[in-house]
Parts: structure tokens; sequence; C-alpha cells
């Protein structure tokens, strides 16, 4: 029996999402309270109302931007945030992606595909080749497991969780002065920056990188996962290397004194090349382009 | 051929996968983000930027689907231009330039077409007024009748709060229409 009124129960029941049940310890109210059938009557000429409104059309066509909607980049995913002292080393092979850590504890295998690798959903995801040292800092899963559907499976490893920040949107994405080479991106759902203090990148040199991602309808901050490095040019020989370790904190692109990666330009790299750094956020991508000088 | 095979030609570089995309949500799109908004100029704006940040962001997307994504965008592109522009006087009936996108149905009669367009406009104000969470609410589940779980995914939170924002939403619609006598007619019969 339904006791009191049940406006509660108005917005699930014009849904048809009762239970057979409720839906007759509902309906059985309603013939014996003139008030709620009253306010439910008025609740669904409302609502049908609304739903009898016709569908409009777009007046005008849409314009899309030229080009491709993917650059012909080849990505490399690296782990971004590394636990104090870790270092890993990344290469490219013919046949995909190796990370590996250089004290022999992570080994991080996946594969080009259509031009980019995405992470695995869930470390259930991982393929052969992934071998964890004990007491390894480097944890899965990645922020969003319902997107396994669309993502291939890869076998690779993100080393933090996206962490919600005590801070506004204009205060994550200011960029502090000296950093002349930076990037931000707003696709109407998160909005990233990418940063570096570095003016130049030699080959060998050591940058470091900064970067953080906005949710834009929560405002909630975050570091990301994951970085993609990769040549723009399909240039690049398989074997280039980067070396990643945990740079000093910088005020302002930090999150609790942590800054985000250091990345170490191959040596192979050749002066003139460019090369990009892909921060993935939940549904896009920050890239900074650097060239090798 | 299915959202995500289009999508999976987009990551592709196949840029003519994107244009069935296009043709498939615009109008869904547009007649959200005028309801949200209440002007067709800024609705035709939200489509449009939706589109040109998805052809950049599409490719790299992940942790929705398409549909509920391309929602979420322009939920979010809906809320920055209402909010960034001054009000200027709208009629969900015209365009920018003045072309008539809602028309009446022809069978109609004169005085049919009437009270069409004066349900057309209590709606409009009714909906201006609620809140903009709820105003979301009610327009993706009534306008674009998404399900809950899609527009748990468009909004980013538990389908929880989809349903008691749904719920909330639709007494405000209700109590905001209670006195118009285009939606309940009875109302100006007992004035």
């Amino acid at each position: 029996m339904v006791s009191g009124h049940v406006e509660s129960l108005f917005s699930a029941a014009y849904d048809g999402e009762l239970s057979p049940d409720a839906r007759a310890a509902f309906d059985r109210h309603l013939g014996e309270c003139s008030a709620c059938a009253a306010a439910f009557a008025e609740l669904t000429t409302a609502v049908d109302t609304l739903r009898e409104q016709p569908r409009a059309q777009m007046p005008h066509p849409v314009r899309l931007p030229e080009g491709s909607p993917v650059p012909g980049r080849r990505w490399f995913e690296v782990p971004a945030r590394l636990s104090q002292g870790r270092r890993l080393l990344a290469g490219l092979t013919a046949a995909g992606l190796v990370v590996a850590a250089a004290a022999a504890a992570v080994v991080v295998v996946g594969h080009l595909n259509s031009g980019t690798v995405v992470p695995s959903s869930s470390s259930a995801g991982m393929s052969s080749g992934v071998a964890l040292a004990p007491g390894t800092a480097i944890r899965a899963p990645l922020p969003s497991p319902q997107s396994a559907s669309l993502l291939p499976e890869v076998g690779l490893l993100p080393v933090c969780s996206p962490k919600a920040l005590p801070i506004s949107k204009a205060e994550a994405l200011e960029i502090p002065t000296g950093f002349p080479n930076h990037a931000t991106e707003d696709n109407g759902v998160s909005t990233g920056v990418v940063a570096t203090q570095a003016s130049s990148f030699a080959p060998g040199a050591t940058v470091d990188i900064y970067a953080r991602l906005i949710d834009d309808s929560s405002h909630a901050v975050s570091l990301p996962c994951t970085v993609l490095v990769g040549p723009q040019s399909s240039s690049s020989s398989p074997g280039d290397d980067f070396t990643m370790a945990v740079p000093t904190p910088v005020a302002g692109l930090t999150v609790d004194g942590q800054p985000l990666l250091q990345v170490t330009v191959p040596a192979t790299a050749v002066a003139g090349e460019t090369y990009d750094i892909l921060v993935p956020a939940p549904d896009a991508a920050v890239i900074l382009t650097i060239q090798i000088s | 051929m299915d959202d995500e095979a289009l999508l999976d030609r987009c990551r592709r570089g196949d840029r003519d996968a994107f244009t069935p995309l296009v043709h498939r949500y615009q109008d869904e799109l547009y007649t959200m983000a005028l309801r949200l908004t209440g002007n067709p100029a800024d609705a035709a704006d939200v489509v449009q930027e939706t589109f040109t940040r998805a052809f950049r962001s599409l490719p790299r997307l992940r942790g929705a689907t398409v549909r509920a994504w391309l929602f979420r965008v322009a939920v979010n592109c809906s809320h920055d231009i209402h909010r960034q522009r001054s009000r200027r006087p709208a009629d969900p009936l015209e365009d920018s330039e003045g072309r008539v996108l809602d028309l009446p149905d022809p069978g109609l009669g004169p005085e049919a077409t009437v009270l069409q367009r004066e349900r057309a406009d209590a709606i409009r104000i009714a909906l201006l007024a609620l809140p903009h969470d709820f105003r979301v609410a009610v327009v993706l589940r009534d306008v674009n009748q998404l399900s809950y779980e899609e527009m748990a995914q468009a909004l980013s939170v538990p389908v929880g709060t989809v349903k008691s924002r749904i719920s909330r939403a639709r007494g405000l619609l209700a109590a905001a229409l209670r006195q118009s006598p285009a939606v309940f007619p009875r109302a100006e019969e007992a004035w």
C-alpha cells in the first residue's frame, strides 16, 4: 500500500519504471487521492506537451574544418607520472611499442593502431609481454572503464589516477611565466594544458613537461595518467629512446608538489625534426609540438 | 554503418566518415540546443561549434558512445554560448535570417495553428525559467529521449542523479506551465 502522497514516484511512473507491484499500488493511491491524481495528470500533460513539440531542423549546413580529422602521426604511449626515482626507457619497434624500465621493473607492450596507440581500460586487458616486479608503484586502471568497447586491446599501464584538485579552472589553466612552449585544448568536454620551460630541444637533452586536465562540466582538475610522445613524420627510425623520470616540482603546474614527467629527447633525433607530446584527456587530447634544435 | 564503425574510420583519418555523423545528429542536436538556449541563432552556433570540436577530438574519443559524447559537447557549448551572450529577442520559430523552422502542421486549422504556436511559446518560456541542470535533464530526456544511461554518460553523473534531476525538472516544468491556457485549457475556463 502507498501511504501519504506519491509525487516522488510521478517521474518514474511516467517513464514506466515502476515495478508491477509498485505501479499497482501507485494506481490504487491515485484512485483514492484526488490531489495526487490531479497532480500526476498535470505532470503528464506538461511532459506530453514538451514531447509533442516538433523536431527543428538545422537551418544551414555544418562547415567542417579542412583536412583530415587525424593528422598523419604515429604515437607511442608512456606512463606520465612515475614513482620517485623510477626511470623508463621507451622505444619504438617495428612491430609496435615497447616501454621498459631501466631496472627491469616494468615492461609494457602495446601496438600502433590506425596511427594512434590508445590504452587498455583495465589491468585485465594487459597483453602478453607485460610484467610487473614486486612492489612496483605503477598502477592501473584508466579512469573510463566503460570505454572498453571503443578501445583496442593494448597492454599499457597508466601509473596514476586522475586527482581532483581544489582549485578553479582558471587557476588550473594559468601558464606560469617562464614557460615559452605551451598548448591548451578545449573541446567542450574537457580542457587540457601542457607546458614546458624548455626553449630548445637538443638531442639527448632532458625536458620537463607539465600538464593538467580540467573537466569542463564539473571543473574537476586532474593530472593525466598517460602521455603520448611521437615523431610527426615517419622518418624516425625504430629504436628512438625516451628517458622518463620525475623532474623537480615547479609552482603553478604541479599538484601536491608533484610535476608531470621528464622527457629526454632521443639522442638519435635529428635537428629540424618535430615531435608531438600528447596528453590524452578522457574525451580528447592536448598536443605540444617541439622541434629538435 | 553504425556510429562505432564511422568512429573507427575517423580514427584512421577518413574525413568522409565524419559527414554521416553530422547528418545523423545535426537536427537532434539543433533541437536540443534550441530548447536549451531558446534562440535559433545560438542553437545553430552550438551545433556548428559541437561538430567543429568533434572533428578535432572525435578520433580520440574514449569513455562514451558517440551519441552521448556529442550531446555532452553540445550541452557544454549551449551553456557557454547562452552564458556569454546578452539576452536578445528570441523566437523559436525563426532562425537568424527570419526563416520559419518549426512549421505548423498545414492540416491544422487557423485556431489549432494559433494554439500550437502558443504552446511552443509556453514551453520555451517554461524551459528557460528552469535552472540549467534541470533544463538540460528534461530536454535530454523528453525532447531527445535519451536513456538514463546515455544521459549519465552525457552529463558525467550517476544514473541516480539523472533520475532525480528529471523528476525535479518535470515537476518544475508542470508548475511553470500550470497557468498556460494553451497547455491547460481548463485553467483558462476556470479563470
